[in-house]
This record gives structure tokens, C-alpha cells and sequence, in this order.
């Protein structure tokens, strides 16, 4: 498989399609599998995690599901292939830097994901652009019942699917939904969102999943107990409260505009007039400045890009994408000058009047 | 026009939002125990080396809060400082307690990988399925703390019947509506009764 291909495509949960795209980046459901036969990824020895390696490739090679899946080998890719991959959210940061046999298989369209030899044997995956947990889960849900037709999953009668970790035990399932909420974040309101959230045990997490600083104001939100509750009243306890996010978020971005239209116009402007402008550009402060051009978009306030650009350059910018576009490996510094480069070109593109 | 309107926007519409939230169930905890997976910038613990695994984010009311990062053992002292309901004494207590725990449970070793509970302890990660049943004692108020449940309602196997499963999730339920009853929740008490009813008709 060439992967230089993922490149050219913005990935199912950057297409900025679905209910409430503007707001909702992408709904993810994660399920958390493992092999009754083995131990832990954490305690197999190296012959181990080969033999499951084979055993699951050919299983996930032959799964009667649609779209076919193909397996990646990823000790066999280079670091930066892996890192793109991760950028993609088709593996996680962990297993790119882990260590030994371990793979990915993947469909075509990156929806749907499958890691080998993770924490937990199995992390299957399903991403959709925009508000679709219920659709990610039936997805999720049909493949995985292909899957255990052929694979012995560990499981008991009292804790559901084990894993490595209790935190997963039960439904191993870890349903999220990522969003962009840059309105909140402007007019300071973020942190009280993530205080209610909290009270009702769902936990909030950057775009990556790093530290606590979400990038780009996007934000995960997803559930923190897996066992005593059933997949669907999992999903709908995060499905209920979204609306509600997503209207604060609409209602911040209503005063804005009401109140405040030269202050947001002005940062929008700059924003953009800096992306188009700059010499040096760290991910970072893409990121934030992407961010205040997309808020200036769905306001109406910029109308010389599109949401689907932009969406494509939060992806293009990041270091891996960037290396690729450009063909070569790039250390930091070159790479904050390619990347300032990279997005005058673009938005010279895009907008022939830009100079 | 001034900056105020943008950084002080009008409470009250906002506030009435923000109030939808509530309603949905509230943790019997004031405080957030969050044990992060995938987050792979490992902090360290606060107290000890050890890489921290539980992130507690403590509300102190008027918008205040206050972050720990602690590991699992070091945890079980913060929950027992003092501030927190128990006293110091008790603290102590709780900390000859684990020791006897430990030497009664500690050396027990899984027949199938080898770990001893000790090894979870350090690891945060069990070495095979079969630890479940092994370290059954220490785990469950383990898994009581993270889910406040130790049972499964969710998803069988197909090969497992269907059947238990539905009954699983319905003692379960009905648990739960018991509860919001007695303490008067009625909001949740009412989500409850249409729950058991589509399981019910399932
Ligand atoms: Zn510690
Ligand atoms: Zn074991």
C-alpha cells in the first residue's frame, strides 16, 4: 500500500459532512477486544505477539465485511509513515511508538480501523465526520460480530469483554465525539463546559489526545465507565449532552457577533492575513489560527476559503502531512519555514487576489 | 464597543444552556477520578516517582480548582488526607490495613502469567484475562470505584444467550431506579422506567 495516497484526501473525519459539521468534527467509537488464548499484549514475549499478529491478519484479511480491510505492517513502516498514521487517527500515538509486531488494517475510505497487538489485542475503530455516534456504532458493532465469528474474544459472563486495563473492562467500548469550540474558548466559558461534563463522568481530551491544551480548540468528549451500563445507554448519555454543547457553542458565537463583530472580525482577519504572510510557522500556532479562520467562516465573516480547505489545512499542517507534501524529512526549523511556505502557496490557490 | 462585551458576554442566556446539563446524573463524587489511556505523555506522580495514572481535578466551589496527578498507591493516601472526610488517624489506619493486605494477598501469584497484584499495582496493566478472577478480591472495589458497578449489562458474544443478558441489564436497571427513587430523583427516576421498557420489549 502507498500511503503517500492518504496525503492527497482529507480522511473521513476532516470532510466536514454530517449533522452540525460546522461544530461537530467527527463522532468515534473505539472497542477494546482480546484473544482468550494469550496473555496480555503487555506480557507476551516476542514469539507471542508474532503469532497473534499472524493470527488476527489473516482473520481481519478474510472477515466477511464490507468494505474489504487491508493490513498494514507497521514495524515494517517508518517512523514518519507511522506518525502519519496517527495524524490520520487510523492508529494511536502508543502503538506507533510501541515496540514488535503490530499492524493496522484498515478500509479504504478511513473509516473504519482495526490495531493489532495495542494495549489490547483488538482496538477496533470507526470514525464519521460530523454528529453520527449511532451510525459509528452499527458499524463497529456489525464488524466486530464478523470478527468473534472467527476469533475467541476473552470474556465473562460477570465483567463482559476483559482487557488489559480495568478502565475498559466491561463493554470495552469508548464512544467520543470531537468539537470545535472556539466561540467557548473566546469568551472564556470552556472550563464551566468541562466542570458539568465532569459531574456526569464524561472526560474531555485534546484533538490528539495529549495533556490537557486542546489545539486548535477542538476537544474530545467521551465516556469514562465502560462496565454496568449497555452500549447504547453509553452512547446515548454522550448523544444527550452534545446538543446541548453544541448550542452553547452556537449561542457564544451568536454574541459574539451581536456584541462584539469588529473585535472577532479583527482577530479572523488577522488571522487569516498571518497565515497568508508568515515565514515561520510552528503546528501550534496553525492550529489556533486555522481555528479563529474557521469560526470566521461559519460566521460568514470570510468567505475567501471554504470549510473543506480549511479542514485541509489543519491536516496538511501537521508534521508528518507536511513532510510527505513536500517529499522529504524535515527537521524543526525547516520544517516551521516549509509549513509557513506551504500555506502562502495554498492560500495563493485558493484565492488568486491574495498576494 | 469595548472588550468587555467580547470577554464578558451575557450570563443569563448563556447560563440557562448550561443548566440543561445538569440534569443528566450527577456522580455521587464532588470530585473527578480519571484514569487516562491513551494519553501517551506520562506525567509523574506528585508524591512519588511513579508514573501518575490518576488525575484528579478537585472542585473547590467559586470557580476554583485544584489538579493532582498521583499513581495508584500514592492515590489511596490523597483519598484518606486529611481535608478529605477522613481524619489522619484514620488515614493511618487504612495505610497498616493495605500493609496487612498486602502480605496476605500480595504473594498470590497467576497461574497463567505470572503477575502478582503488585506487578497491576505498578503497571496499571494485568497480564492476562484470567487476573480477573485471580485478584477478584482486589479488584472489585477497584472496578467499583472507576464504574461505581462490578457487573456486565452490555454486549455478549453471540454464542453467550442472549437471554442473560437482557435479565443482566434489567436487575440493573431496576437497581438503579430503587436508588433514584429513594433520594427523590424523579428526572432520572422517569429515564430509568423508559429504559427498562425498551429493554423490556426488546
Ligand atoms: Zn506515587
Ligand atoms: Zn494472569
Amino acid at each position: 500500500m502507498n500511503l503517500n495516497s492518504l496525503t492527497k484526501t482529507n480522511g473521513e473525519w476532516l470532510r466536514a459532512l454530517g449533522p452540525d459539521a460546522d461544530i461537530v468534527i467527527s463522532s468515534r467509537i473505539r472497542l477494546a477486544r482480546n484473544l482468550s488464548s494469550f496473555p496480555f499484549t503487555n506480557r507476551v514475549n516476542a514469539h507471542q505477539k508474532a503469532e497473534i499478529e499472524t493470527y488476527l491478519k489473516g482473520r481481519l484479511e478474510a472477515v466477511d465485511f464490507e468494505p474489504r480491510l487491508s493490513y498494514l505492517n507497521l514495524a515494517a513502516l517508518s517512523t514518519l509513515d507511522r506518525l502519519l498514521l496517527v495524524e490520520r487517527q487510523l492508529i494511536s500515538r502508543e502503538l506507533a511508538n510501541s515496540e514488535g509486531p503490530r499492524g493496522v488494517a484498515f478500509a479504504p475510505n478511513e473509516i473504519i480501523s482495526v490495531m493489532v497487538n495495542e494495549e489490547d489485542h483488538i482496538r477496533l475503530q470507526v470514525i464519521r465526520s460530523g454528529f453520527s455516534l449511532d451510525e459509528a456504532w452499527q458499524e463497529a458493532d456489525r464488524l466486530d460480530d464478523k470478527l468473534e465469528e472467527k476469533v475467541p474474544y476473552a470474556f465473562s459472563e460477570e465483567l463482559g469483554y476483559l482487557t488489559a486495563c480495568p478502565t475498559n473492562v466491561g463493554t470495552g467500548l469508548r464512544a467520543s465525539v470531537m468539537l470545535h469550540l472556539p466561540a467557548l474558548v473566546l469568551i472564556k466559558q470552556i472550563e464551566k463546559v468541562f466542570r458539568a461534563l465532569q459531574k456526569i463522568n464524561l472526560a474531555v481530551r485534546g484533538l490528539y489526545g495529549e495533556g490537557s491544551r486542546a489545539s486548535g480548540d477542538f476537544y474530545q468528549i467521551s465516556n469514562q465507565v465502560t462496565l454496568g451500563k449497555s452500549e447504547t445507554t453509553i452512547i446515548n448519555e454522550i448523544r444527550d449532552v452534545i446538543p446541548n454543547i453544541v448550542n452553547y457553542e452556537r449561542q457564544a458565537r451568536q454574541a459574539l457577533t451581536r456584541e462584539s463583530r469588529p473585535l472577532v472580525l479583527d482577530r479572523v482577519q488577522r488571522a487569516f492575513g498571518t497565515l497568508k504572510s508568515a515565514a515561520m510557522m510552528t503546528s501550534e500556532e496553525t492550529m489556533d489560527l486555522l481555528s479563529s479562520v474557521r469560526l470566521g467562516v461559519n460566521l460568514g465573516l470570510l468567505d475567501d476559503i471554504n470549510i473543506t480547505e480549511v479542514n485541509e489545512l489543519f491536516i496538511h499542517t501537521q508534521p508528518a502531512h507536511l513532510q510527505k507534501l513536500i517529499g522529504r524529512e524535515l527537521d524543526s526549523d525547516e520544517r516551521n519555514s516549509e509549513r509557513a511556505r506551504f500555506l502562502r502557496n495554498r492560500l495563493r490557490e485558493i484565492d488568486p487576489q491574495v498576494n | 464597543m469595548s472588550t468587555a462585551n467580547l470577554w464578558d458576554p451575557p450570563r443569563k442566556r448563556l447560563g440557562v444552556t448550561f443548566a440543561l446539563f445538569l440534569t443528566a446524573p450527577s456522580t455521587l463524587l464532588e470530585w473527578r477520578l480519571e484514569i487516562v489511556l491513551w494519553n501517551p505523555i506520562m506525567q509523574k506522580c506528585e508524591r512519588c516517582s511513579s508514573p501518575a495514572t490518576i488525575h484528579i481535578t478537585e472542585i473547590l466551589g467559586e470557580g476554583k480548582i485544584e489538579e493532582h496527578h498521583v499513581c495508584e498507591p500514592c492515590y489511596k493516601h490523597y483519598d484518606q488526607s486529611p481535608g478529605k472526610s477522613a481524619t489522619g488517624k484514620a488515614a493511618s489506619a487504612n495505610a497498616a490495613a493495605s500493609e496487612l493486605e498486602e502480605a496476605l494477598f500480595g504473594q498470590q501469584e497467576c497461574p497463567d502469567c505470572g503477575i502478582k497484584f503488585v506487578d497491576f499495582r505498578n503497571s496499571h496493566r494485568l497480564g492476562c484475562s484470567r487476573d480477573y478472577q485471580v485478584f477478584q478480591a482486589e479488584l472489585t472495589p477497584l472496578l467499583e470505584n472507576i464504574h461505581g458497578d462490578t457487573r456486565h449489562c452490555g454486549k455478549t458474544p453471540r454464542r453467550y444467550p442472549q437471554t442473560k443478558k437482557a435479565e443482566a441489564e434489567l436487575v440493573q436497571l431496576r437497581q438503579r431506579l430503587k436508588r433514584a427513587v429513594d433520594r427523590e430523583d424523579y428526572e432520572e427516576a422517569a429515564r430509568l422506567r423508559d429504559q427498562i421498557r425498551v429493554v423490556e420489549e426488546a
